[in-house]
């Protein structure tokens, strides 16, 4: 049962028009039989006419119309009667009641324009508690979206964009609290707006849903007199807009609510006050994380202020991932990748936790980020590689803040599948440029983890020579070798740790730290440097430059007073012995492998001192 | 006699009743049911009126054919 409004004088001239319709049909005749089908329609149609319709019409003509209790009682003013109603209250309509149902599958026009004008006059703090109401308007909303005519029907009669959003957006905010009710559910009142929302992408032109970088929220969102971002960021992800709009949009947003907190104060929200559940940035930026292209756009628009990544989410780890798969090297270049890395560290070079008060957006446990941010990048960082533009000690400096958090070496080395898909990522290069990159890199990371932190406690020096077994196990599948466990016979990270420890523990420490740094630093220099041309050799007695009876690479005395001295001894006698002699190709090569790695460090200046 | 009837159908008051019934006079379920069947109806009807002209066009045809045949034949 539903109802009916009516005019009664219109429908007392359909009355008329029924009759005489009827009448009209009840002479026509034709007795041929080709006229079978045609006459059958004819009377088919007067029984309706006579037996169905103008019954109706006779009852609603003849029955006194409902009284204002009976027409409240049988729904009027509800959502669902907002056609009747509105041709009750704002024309002075009849109302009865009808014996059927209304088909909510179907939208009319004029049901269309009604649900529009009613959604101006409801309560719309009931509506955003009642969830089946909201249920049943995102379907009428979706039927009216699907179809450009009710769409047009709807926005003609609906201008209520400031309030209606608004308190579904509160409602919104607090259904994340523990004590909210179970219903409506969060995602009843995303309906609602996606539902709103493609109804309002019908009258949007389409160089403004595709505007790309020239995106802005003003353009794209409803004219409101005091713009929410919280509203905004769930009007924004209902739009369905392409991915460079919608990251362009979403930094346009989130640089606002920056400057918002600025002016207010942390504790200025933008989740409408509410401490549970998602806030603006966590809605759009979880949005942005679902397409690499949207994320590739946001990043290269944040690099100029990574403040938007780590002062707005209430989850931070939504941030790591739309950064972790805009700076992932299948979806950007390196120069796409070089200023949102360099940025993003050089974001977090002061612990962001010293000047950042208690906040509704705040960077969360972001060791192990930093580890994944670098991980696909380690060769970019290194003099030998010229990807990136920025200098050699910017990037040292940058990738430092990454290596001081003992969380971020620890994933940097479970990164290892990571870090070696980089390596190969660069066999387009030759072995020599290869083994150079190789070797700077393990100068560096050595140069930032070891000899930088030799005043850490053991436990944290320990991550450092874990990221370098991992670096060199890495680098081993790189330069097309195996590694050269004549070196590292069996050795472990854990072992080959302890075993440079055990060195340490029985050597003549007489100047304390620094004396131990010195011999740490150059007896693994030599080991990595011993590692690194082992597999060159490797390479090359693969294809065949060099013969297989060669003499093996020279190994490292690691008991030796200095070990790179007495290496680089038996390394002269060993690269003289080579195709070409010692100053053949092969020869200058090697030293220049070796060298990357232990002339950056300047192990020549840490034996001096071992020795002296 | 099938274009007559054609031409009957074409003229119905039923035809143009749809537009009494629509959502300036009454809206609601049963109002709304009303309007599709009356605009349904009237569709199917104008279609009949055009399948009873095509019916007598392929009815003098096989005529005109029948004649033809017969002047050729000539008479017995």
């Amino acid at each position: 049962m539903s109802l009916l409004a009516y005019d009664p004088d219109r429908v007392g001239r359909l009355h008329g028009s029924m009759v005489r319709a009827i009448d009209d049909l009840r002479l026509v005749a034709c007795a041929d039989p080709a006229a079978a089908e045609a006459m059958r329609l004819v009377r088919s149609a007067a029984a309706q006419l006579g037996l169905g319709w103008l019954p109706l019409v006779q009852r609603l003509l003849t029955t006194d119309p409902l009284s204002a209790l009976a027409q409240r009682t049988g729904g009027l003013g509800t959502l669902e009667q907002s056609l009747v109603t509105v041709m009750a209250n704002g024309y002075g309509w009849s109302v009865q009641l009808d014996r059927l149902t209304d088909d909510a599958g179907h939208v009319t026009p004029e049901e269309a324009r009604a649900l529009a004008a009613r959604l101006r006059e409801i309560d719309p703090e009931a509506l955003a508690g009642d969830g089946a109401q909201l249920r049943w308007l995102t379907g009428q909303l979706a039927i009216i979206g699907r179809d450009p005519q009710l769409s047009a029907q709807f926005l003609d009669n609906f201008d209520d964009w400031d309030v209606l959003p608004l308190v579904l957006a509160q409602q919104r905010a607090t259904l994340f609290n523990p004590t909210a009710p179970t219903t409506p559910t969060p995602g009843d009142i995303d309906a609602v707006f996606a539902g709103l929302m493609a109804i309002w992408r019908v009258g949007l032109p389409p160089e403004v849903l595709a505007a790309g970088t020239h995106a802005s929220a003003a353009a794209l969102l409803p004219s409101v007199q005091y713009p929410d971002p919280y509203v905004q960021a769930l009007m924004l992800r209902s739009l369905r807009l392409d991915p460079m709009t919608l990251a362009t949009v979403t930094d346009e947003l989130l640089v606002g609510w920056l400057a918002l907190k600025a002016e207010h104060g942390t504790w200025a929200t933008i989740d409408l006050g509410e401490a549970y559940g998602p806030n603006a940035a966590d809605l759009l930026l979880a949005t942005v994380a679902l397409d690499p292209v949207a994320c590739v756009r946001f990043l290269a628009l944040a690099a100029d202020h990574p403040a938007v990544l780590f002062e707005t989410l209430a989850d931070p780890e939504i941030g790591y991932r739309v950064i972790l798969l805009g700076t992932d090297p299948a979806h950007a270049t390196a120069a796409q990748a070089e200023p949102v890395v360099l940025s993003i560290l050089g974001y977090f070079r002061e612990d962001p936790y010293e000047h950042l008060l208690v906040t509704d957006g705040y960077p969360g446990d972001y060791g192990p980020f930093l580890g994944d941010l670098v991980a696909p990048w380690l060769l970019q960082f290194t003099n030998a590689n010229d990807d990136w533009m920025a200098t050699e000690a910017t990037k040292a400096v940058l990738l430092r803040v990454a290596l001081h958090d003992p969380a971020a070496l620890q994933r940097l080395a479970d990164d290892i599948d990571i870090i070696a898909a980089q390596f190969a990522a660069s066999a387009h290069l030759d072995d020599i440029v290869r083994a150079r990159e190789v070797g700077a890199l393990l100068a560096l990371v050595h140069q930032l983890v070891i000899e930088e932190r030799v005043d850490d406690e053991a436990g944290r020096t320990q991550g450092g020579w874990t990221l370098l077994w991992t670096l060199l196990s890495a680098s081993t599948g790189y330069l097309k070798g195996t590694p050269m466990i004549s070196i590292l016979a069996g050795l472990g990270v854990q072992q080959f740790g302890n075993a440079l420890a055990d060195q340490l523990l029985d050597q003549r420490d007489t100047d304390g730290e620094r004396h131990r740094a010195q011999l740490l630093a150059d007896t693994s220099l030599t080991v990595m440097a011993a590692q690194l041309l082992a597999a060159m050799v490797t390479a090359w007695q693969h294809d065949g430059t060099l013969p297989d009876e060669l003499a093996p690479v020279p190994e490292p005395d690691l008991s030796a007073d200095c070990p790179s001295a007495e290496w680089r001894d038996k390394l002269t006698e060993w690269l003289a012995a080579l195709p070409g002699g010692p100053n053949g190709v092969l020869a200058a090569q090697a030293d220049l492998a070796v060298s990357e790695v232990m002339g950056n460090s300047m192990a020549t200046e840490h034996c001096a001192e071992l020795t002296s | 006699m099938l274009r007559s009837l054609a031409s009957r159908l074409q003229l119905l008051e039923l035809l143009s009743l749809h537009l009494a019934a629509g959502p300036d006079t009454w809206v609601g379920p049963s109002p709304q049911a009303c309007l599709d069947d009356l605009r349904s109806r009237r569709n199917v009807l104008l279609q009949q009126a055009d399948q009873l002209r095509t019916e007598a066009r392929r009815f003098e045809r096989i005529a005109d054919e029948l004649d033809t045949t017969a002047t050729l034949t000539g008479p017995r």
